[in-house]
């Protein structure tokens, strides 16, 4: 066992093979603070609001429900295991089960980001236009310029270290999801205080959504992903100064905080604006906007409108910064990309996969703005991106279990209650939205539904593991560098 | 090498200025006060339209505070690849982050943006009706 597996008690590797005469430069640490709001801001935002606001009262039982089958698994395993062995999913899966699942892992962690980016940016371009000129949310010139622009800058930011991306993040959760989540939710018990009946019935009644067989099904079960991303920031455990008690410090405040952000501002929104006039909105700051036009207060539109830009920005440094960095090690010990990819800049950032990546990103994000045919169809690889994103997960708790019996003595700094048990809940969630994945939603229409589940299906392979088994094949001895698992500590040291 | 922390307050300071200034530039471009004789027009005829339609009716100061006279964000090209994206990415579940997939939306999710556009921008409404009447819907909110 190396030191490196166990944060809990973390000595530096790069202390032990530096020469005494090396004067060690000073790590930068963050906080469990900021980690806790990194990990918020990977997962929550306001941007939803709208969406379930139209739910009333009955949008808590959509996120309690999967609050408890998916995001409880979900944060407590991941703390166990992040206070017990660093790196995050790569290593964990690596050590529980083998290397090359823990490859298959880190690579689905990180593939689905690449069809995440231009959908989150182009919520970012249309709420723009919407504070700026509403007719330049049909302009694709004006998405395109607004997509690259803020990807490059992003990571132009990640680059410069996870102390950046941490301070970043954490002040765009602060004000672009924090401050107006206040103020929302201000405003509607100002509103209910002012004598006005609520717009959604509050009753017992409406604490249950509507039950329409199947598609409540898929309503309900598709909510677990509203959870996705909780484990994602533990690749920086090594940034802890004592991770193993803090890391699940961290889960447990930013568990919190991702609740309160999902549930107290749809409620305010729809004890103020009727769920059918929420449904009439042209982009989520329409919502907003009909919000604060009850108030005679639509000059608040423009400046939410840039705060929610903000708190996006924020939530992206922190998934460029992350699965990057763990496929980064990975490959490193086990020499699963070429050496260009593993090249770090003077930050101890995985530069070349970044800009990689970006160009990647870049041409699916121009097809996104510029061709119609893809933006018209661009909501499928959310599909298939989430169920790729869902193999890390089934992955995830396999190990943990697996780890937990192999290694039953090795230090953790937290030790998650019933862990058998949280995993086959988390494990049973998981494997119930891969497959509820495959009923064709609104967006299909009427489409055939064997043609949508080769679609999805087929992407979901295609992307989840043929390629990263092009990459296993590839992979040559001579390009594992170190085994060193934290590249940024071992440049702080160096 | 610049200084780790002074490197990263340049950067706050950096993009501190520049939301500071989007931000002051979005209140004076963003288009708060749309009341006027047309936009009254039009709210007292949706209002009329969303009564007629069984649907809740919001405060007349309400519609034109937010539609304006015409329609605003709503009538910028319903129909266009860009915004139908936009509106797609709408009927998704509660996820703001990666995990947000799409869902079968309610019944009602298309109900209301329809008779804006009837009503603000008649000429959209076709191709528009053409976009709504492509999704398939179920009555999942209570």
């Amino acid at each position: 066992m190396s030191a490196m597996d166990v944060p809990a008690r973390r000595v530096p590797a790069a202390s032990a093979a530096t020469p005494a005469a090396a004067k060690p430069k000073t790590i930068h640490y963050i906080s469990w603070i900021a980690l806790a709001l990194m990990t918020t801001s990977s997962v929550a935002s306001l941007r939803a609001a709208p969406t379930m606001a139209v739910y009333g009262l009955a949008c808590i039982f959509l996120y309690i429900v999967p609050a408890i089958v998916f995001l409880l698994p979900t944060s407590l395993v991941s703390a166990e295991l992040a206070s017990g062995w660093s790196g995050g999913v790569y290593n964990w899966v690596s050590q529980g089960l083998s290397k090359p699942m823990g490859f298959l892992a880190v690579w689905c962690q990180f593939a689905m980001t690449i069809f995440y980016y231009p959908s989150l940016l182009g919520f970012v371009a249309s709420t723009l236009a919407y504070v700026i000129n509403p007719d330049l949310a049909s302009n694709g010139i004006w998405t395109a310029l607004v997509i690259m622009v803020c990807y490059w800058s992003g990571v132009w930011v990640s680059s410069r270290g996870t102390g950046s991306v941490a301070g970043l993040a954490s002040g765009g959760l602060i004000i672009g999801t924090l401050i107006p989540g206040v103020v929302l939710v201000t405003l509607g018990a100002v509103f209910l205080g002012q004598g006005n009946a609520s717009a959604a019935p509050m009753d017992a009644s409406h604490l249950l959504p509507a039950w329409a067989g199947l598609s409540s099904l898929v309503l309900i079960v598709n909510n677990f992903l509203s959870y996705s991303g909780m484990e994602m920031n533990a690749v920086h455990v090594g940034s802890l100064k004592n991770p193993g008690k803090e890391f699940p410090k961290s889960m447990f405040l930013a568990m919190g905080l991702v609740l309160l952000i999902f549930i107290l501002p749809a409620l305010a929104i729809s004890w103020v604006v009727p769920a059918d006039q929420l449904s009439l909105t042209a982009g989520v700051m329409q919502a907003f906007d009909a919000m604060f036009a009850q108030f005679g207060s639509t000059w608040l539109t423009p400046i939410v409108g840039i705060m929610l830009v903000a708190a996006s920005l924020g939530g992206m440094l922190t998934w460029l910064a992350g699965p990057s960095k763990g496929l980064l090690m990975i490959s490193r010990q086990e020499g699963y990309l070429p050496p260009f990819l593993q090249k770090l800049n003077k930050h101890g950032v995985q530069q070349n996969i970044l800009v990689t990546q970006g160009l990647v990103t870049t041409v699916i994000a121009l097809g996104y703005a510029l061709i119609p045919d893809v933006s018209s169809v661009y909501w499928i690889f959310s599909v298939i991106t989430t169920q790729v994103y869902l193999i890390v997960y089934l992955l995830m708790f396999v190990a943990a279990v697996r780890l937990r019996r192999s290694q039953p003595d090795h230090p953790r700094g937290y030790r998650a209650p019933m862990l058998v048990g949280l995993c086959g809940v988390g494990f049973a969630a998981s494997l119930a939205a891969l497959l509820i994945g495959f009923i064709p939603p609104s967006q299909f229409g009427g489409g055939n539904t064997a043609v949508y589940i080769v679609i999805v299906a087929g992407g979901a392979l295609g992307l989840g593991l043929l390629v990263p088994f092009l990459f296993y094949r590839s992979r040559k001895p001579s390009w594992k560098t170190t085994d060193v698992t934290d590249p940024e500590a071992e440049v702080a040291q160096s | 090498m610049m200084d780790v922390h002074r490197e990263r307050k340049v950067t706050w300071i950096v993009l501190g200025i520049f939301f500071l200034g989007l931000m002051i530039v979005s209140v004076f471009v963003f288009n708060s006060n749309k009341k006027n004789q047309q936009a009254i027009d039009k709210a007292n005829q949706l209002s009329a339209e969303l009564a007629k339609a069984g649907l809740p009716v919001p405060e007349a100061q309400q519609i034109y505070n937010v539609l304006g006279d015409d329609g605003g964000a709503v009538c910028a090209a319903p129909a266009n690849a860009l915004v139908k994206s936009i509106l797609y990415g709408q009927l998704t579940n509660g996820a703001a982050g990666p995990g947000q997939r799409p869902i079968i939306a309610d019944n009602k999710a298309t109900e209301g943006v329809l008779l804006i556009v009837k009503v603000y921008c008649p000429e959209e409404a076709e191709s528009f009706q053409q976009v709504i009447n492509d999704l398939k819907y179920a009555d999942v909110a209570s």
